[in-house]
C-alpha cells in the first residue's frame, strides 16, 4: 500500500507575494507610525491649549470664591464685636431701661391671645378658676 | 534576526532620537519570518498584510512595556501569532453564524487567493495542516516551514523542546495519514 511521506523540504512556491511587497509595507507601516505619532502629538497639544484657555477663568474663579468667603466671614466677625449679647445676658430684668410707652392694660391685651379669648366666658372654665 | 541585531535595535528603540529609526529597522529585519509566520496560519495574502501590519503597530504602541526580558524578535513572533490567532477567532465567530467550519473558510479564501498557486496535492497538503490541531499547526508550521529551531519557538511559546518535538512528530504523523487517506 502507497503511503505519502512528507517531503523533507517543503515547495517554497505555491504562496505568492505582489511585487516589491516588502518594501511598500515597510513604507506603508512608517507612515502609519508617523501619522499615529502625528495625531499623539496633536491631542496632546489640544489638551496643554485647553489647560492654558481655562487657566484665567479657574484663577478668576478662585479669586471669586476667596472674596467671597472673606467679605462673609469679615461680615461674621464684624456682627459679633457690635452685637451686645453678653451684656444682655447678664442684665436683671429691673436694669432693663423702661423705654415702651405701653400702659399696663395694653400690655395685657397684647400678652393674652386673641382667639383664646373666648375660653375665659366657658362656666367650666371659669368654675375651675373659681375653685382654685 | 540574529542576537546582536537584536540587541542593538533594542538599544536604539529606548532612546527618543533613534527609537523611530530603529524601529524601522526592526520593521525591514522581521517583515519576511512574521509575514511567513502570519501567511501559513491564516493562509490568504490579505489576512496576513492586515495581521502583519496589526503586528507592527501593536510592537510600536506598546515598546514601553517591552522589559527586556526576551530578545524583541520572540516578543514579536508572539505578537503576531495573537494577532494571528485573535483574526481567527473573529472569522470563527462569523462562520458560527453561517454555520460553515473555519477551517472550510481559510481554505476556500485560499484557493481564491490570487497569490495562491498551489497544485492540487499542495491543496490538500494545506487542508491537512489545517485539520490539526491549532499548538500542533503552530509547531508544524514553524518548524517544517520557516525552519526554526527548536529552541527558538521554545522561546516563543513557552514550551519545552521535549514537548516541542513530540509535538511536531505528532502533527507530520497526522499530516501523512491523512494525505495517505487523500491521494492513495
Amino acid at each position: 500500500m502507497n503511503t505519502y511521506h512528507l517531503p523533507e523540504n517543503p515547495r517554497s512556491d505555491a504562496f505568492k507575494l505582489p511585487e516589491n511587497y516588502f518594501q511598500q509595507l515597510e513604507a506603508n507601516v512608517m507612515e502609519k507610525v508617523d501619522n499615529l505619532e502625528k495625531t499623539k502629538q496633536e491631542t496632546a497639544s489640544l489638551q496643554v491649549d485647553f489647560w492654558t484657555k481655562l487657566k484665567p477663568y479657574m484663577y478668576a474663579a478662585a479669586m471669586f470664591v476667596l472674596l467671597f468667603v472673606g467679605i462673609r466671614g469679615g461680615i461674621h466677625l464684624s456682627n459679633r464685636e457690635t452685637l451686645p449679647i453678653a451684656q444682655d445676658l447678664l442684665e436683671t430684668p429691673e436694669d432693663l431701661p423702661i423705654e415702651s410707652a405701653y400702659t399696663a392694660e395694653e400690655y395685657l391685651m397684647g400678652a393674652v391671645n386673641a382667639s383664646t379669648m373666648l375660653y375665659y366666658l366657658y362656666e367650666d372654665v371659669i368654675t375651675e378658676h373659681d375653685n382654685q | 534576526m540574529d542576537a546582536q541585531t537584536d540587541k542593538i535595535i533594542t538599544e536604539l528603540l529606548r532612546k527618543p532620537e533613534t527609537k523611530r529609526q530603529a524601529f524601522n529597522l526592526l520593521v525591514k529585519e522581521m517583515s519576511e519570518s512574521l509575514y511567513w509566520q502570519i501567511r501559513k496560519l491564516v493562509l490568504s495574502h490579505e489576512s496576513a498584510n492586515d495581521v502583519l501590519q496589526n503586528t507592527f503597530m501593536k510592537t510600536w504602541e506598546h515598546l514601553d512595556q517591552f522589559k527586556g526580558d526576551a530578545k524583541i524578535s520572540t516578543w514579536m513572533h508572539r505578537i503576531a501569532i495573537n494577532e494571528s490567532y485573535a483574526l481567527l477567532q473573529r472569522e470563527r465567530m462569523t462562520a458560527m453564524s453561517d454555520f460553515e467550519d473555519l477551517e472550510d473558510i481559510c481554505l476556500q479564501r485560499m484557493h481564491s487567493d490570487p497569490y495562491f498557486d498551489g497544485d492540487e496535492v499542495e491543496s490538500k497538503l494545506q487542508a491537512a495542516i489545517m485539520s490539526l490541531p491549532e499548538k500542533q499547526r503552530l509547531v508544524f508550521n514553524m518548524k517544517y516551514y520557516q525552519e526554526m529551531k527548536y529552541e527558538e519557538i521554545s522561546e516563543i511559546l513557552g514550551t519545552s523542546v521535549g514537548a516541542l518535538k513530540a509535538s511536531y512528530h505528532h502533527a507530520v504523523k497526522k499530516v501523512e495519514a491523512y494525505m495517505t487517506a487523500e491521494l492513495y
